[in-house]
């Protein structure tokens, strides 16, 4: 096992461009993941429509008061396609009747909020249930590059399958299991290193970034293992390193995205949530989004088991599949 | 160019071209995967929505641009791939430019990614009912971006000789832009900070060129990133020129 991993350490070694490329890009994509989510404000953003002469109307006055929306007084009715580009919620216009009047592309069910926020400013509290923590959101930006990474950083196991050297791995001494487990130790440190010191680099210039370290060091340890294990599993099923990779980024910006990991998308408790919960990416943002506001329970400590156990049974399901292709049974 | 050598691009394209339709992969990255992308998102935050303007109607523009800033991978992928080094290495040997080995790629690959993804537009566009106005505009967007992505795919190979880092320089570069830009959810109403950043991607200014032009017939936006696209596209040209050496196809 320490061989396979030496010798992905030299061949990584052996192109330094690639390697100093590589490192770069990942730093930029966990330091994109920080910049960006902790300058995120999730407030409602009203345009308010005030012609020239007309003066504010005291519920309007109240709704800039609001700390809850970020109103933005124009003169004219801003162009539909930042509403389309939801640069703004919603449009408030008073009509020739002195009533306002509502526009928005959203539901319904926003427009009701904002009707009550309108009629009684004081006693508007919005629901922030669904509003995640920086900590989450920093790992949910993070999540779907480092499992990108590790597809992508199982190229030498690929490489291995597709110059055929594996087989001489497989009339050599070193059994599959830790052939594989090298790969993956190698994926594991190559992901995880670099990402926990971008992190811990941020924490130590003050930037706020959610939880403390050594909580990040654990849940960046788990992430990079769910990534190794997803990409040694792709990578068993294919001899050619194009398909795993195209395949590979395809699945995991799909299951990301579904599982929510930039921002919720499904509703709790329908049957389509439950369905989702077998995405890991789903279970690990559920849980990391818990621990975060405190009210962890058996059941989000369970969907972490549950992510862990899954990476374990990519393992072994990566090192079944490719010791059946690979040794000779009668 | 000459025309020996227009004849030699033409028929290398067609070969090229012909063996993307060959790999089951690509047809699914080019087609089933935008498809999905858009239907899943669409579906998932349909209920966000009210009645005038759908979910698809964002998700239908906005993941288009994102699938045509991804034909980059499958143009570096298909320059760069296992089968396709020694016919490489035949056309070296051939009398002739060896410049049609990269500009093959990129015409094939960039006439491959545009027809699967003007397919899935039709398709999804239809379905969904998905709002479209100023469409010569917006193919002219379109077949602009895929020419630079396929580009810019090219060009990464040329430059790093390996199809690895191509790959992966591409797939997060890509994916930057792309959350940076709002394609996958928006951006803009996350607050002023956020809003600046989000320009800093080429894929917020297609973006937004797209919508003005789609929802307020507003084309003042469109010139200048056609012309932007334009010299985007002579500068990998010219980057892809001077880098690629013939001696890197030899396996």
């Amino acid at each position: 096992m320490l061989a396979v991993f030496k010798n992905d350490c030299k061949r990584l070694w052996e192109e330094k461009m690639y390697l100093v490329v590589s490192l770069i890009l990942m730093i930029a994509a966990v330091s994109a993941a920080i910049l960006l989510t902790t300058r995120i404000e999730t407030k409602g953003n009203i345009a308010l429509v005030v012609p020239e002469q007309q003066v504010l109307s005291e519920r309007d006055s109240a709704l800039m008061a609001n700390p809850y929306f970020n109103v933005t007084v124009l003169e004219k009715a801003p162009q539909t396609s930042a509403l389309v580009q939801s640069r703004y919620d919603a449009v408030i216009a008073t009509n020739s009747d002195g009533y306002d009047e509502i526009t928005t592309i959203k539901n319904t069910a926003f427009k009701t909020m904002l009707e009550s926020a309108l009629t009684n400013p004081a006693g508007f509290v919005p629901d922030d249930s669904q509003v995640r923590h920086t900590g989450t959101n920093i790992l949910g930006f993070m999540m779907m590059f480092l499992l990108m990474q590790g597809v992508l950083y199982a190229r030498f196991f690929a490489e291995d399958k597709e110059k055929h050297l594996i087989k001489r791995i497989a009339v050599s001494p070193i059994p599959f299991r830790q052939y594989i487990l090298g790969h993956g130790a190698f994926i594991f440190i190559i992901i995880a290193v670099p990402s926990f010191l971008v992190v811990g680099a941020a924490a130590l210039m003050g930037i706020d970034v959610g939880f403390s370290l050594p909580v990040y060091a654990g849940l960046i340890a788990i992430l990079a293992l769910l990534a190794t294990a997803f990409a040694l599993f792709l990578n068993s099923f294919f001899d050619v390193a194009d398909t795993a990779n195209m395949l590979g980024s395809s699945i995991i910006i799909l299951t990301s995205i579904l599982a929510g990991s930039f921002y919720s998308l499904s509703k709790e408790a329908t049957l389509f949530d439950k369905v989702l919960h077998l995405l890991p990416q789903k279970d690990f943002i559920n849980f990391i989004n818990a621990l975060e506001k405190g009210n962890l329970s058996q059941s989000t400590i369970d969907q972490l088991v549950y992510v862990v156990a899954l990476s374990v049974i990519f393992l072994a399901i990566a090192v079944a599949n490719t010791r059946k292709d690979y040794v000779y049974h009668r | 160019m000459t025309a020996i050598n227009l004849r030699n691009l033409y028929l290398i394209s067609k070969e090229d071209f012909k063996n993307l339709f060959k790999n089951p992969m690509w047809l699914f990255y080019n087609i089933a995967f935008p498809f999905l992308l858009i239907v899943v998102l669409g579906l998932l935050s349909k209920d966000s929505y009210g009645g005038a303007i759908s979910a698809f109607d964002y998700y239908g523009i906005t993941l288009m641009i994102y699938t045509a800033i991804s034909s980059g991978m499958t143009s570096a992928n298909a320059f760069m791939e296992v089968t396709i080094r020694k016919p490489n290495m035949r056309i070296i040997y051939a009398p002739g430019n060896e410049r049609v080995i990269y500009l093959s790629k990129i015409l094939s690959s960039f006439l491959f990614c545009l027809l699967c993804h003007l397919g899935v537009a039709a398709l999804t566009f239809t379905i969904f009912h998905i709002r479209v106005d100023a469409i010569p505009q917006l193919l002219i967007l379109l077949s602009l971006t895929e020419l630079f992505s396929v580009g810019l795919g090219v060009m990464f190979c040329c430059i790093f000789k390996t199809e690895a880092m191509a790959n992966q320089i591409l797939s997060i570069v890509i994916n930057i832009f792309a959350i940076l830009g709002g394609l996958l959810f928006s951006m803009d109403g996350y607050g002023q900070v956020v809003r600046r950043l989000s320009y800093l991607s080429p894929a917020k200014w297609l973006a937004n060129t797209s919508f003005s032009m789609i929802y307020d017939h507003d084309f003042s936006w469109f010139y200048s990133t056609v012309m932007g696209l334009i010299l985007a596209i002579i500068v990998v040209f010219i980057i892809c020129a001077k880098t690629f050496r013939k001696e890197d196809c030899i396996c």
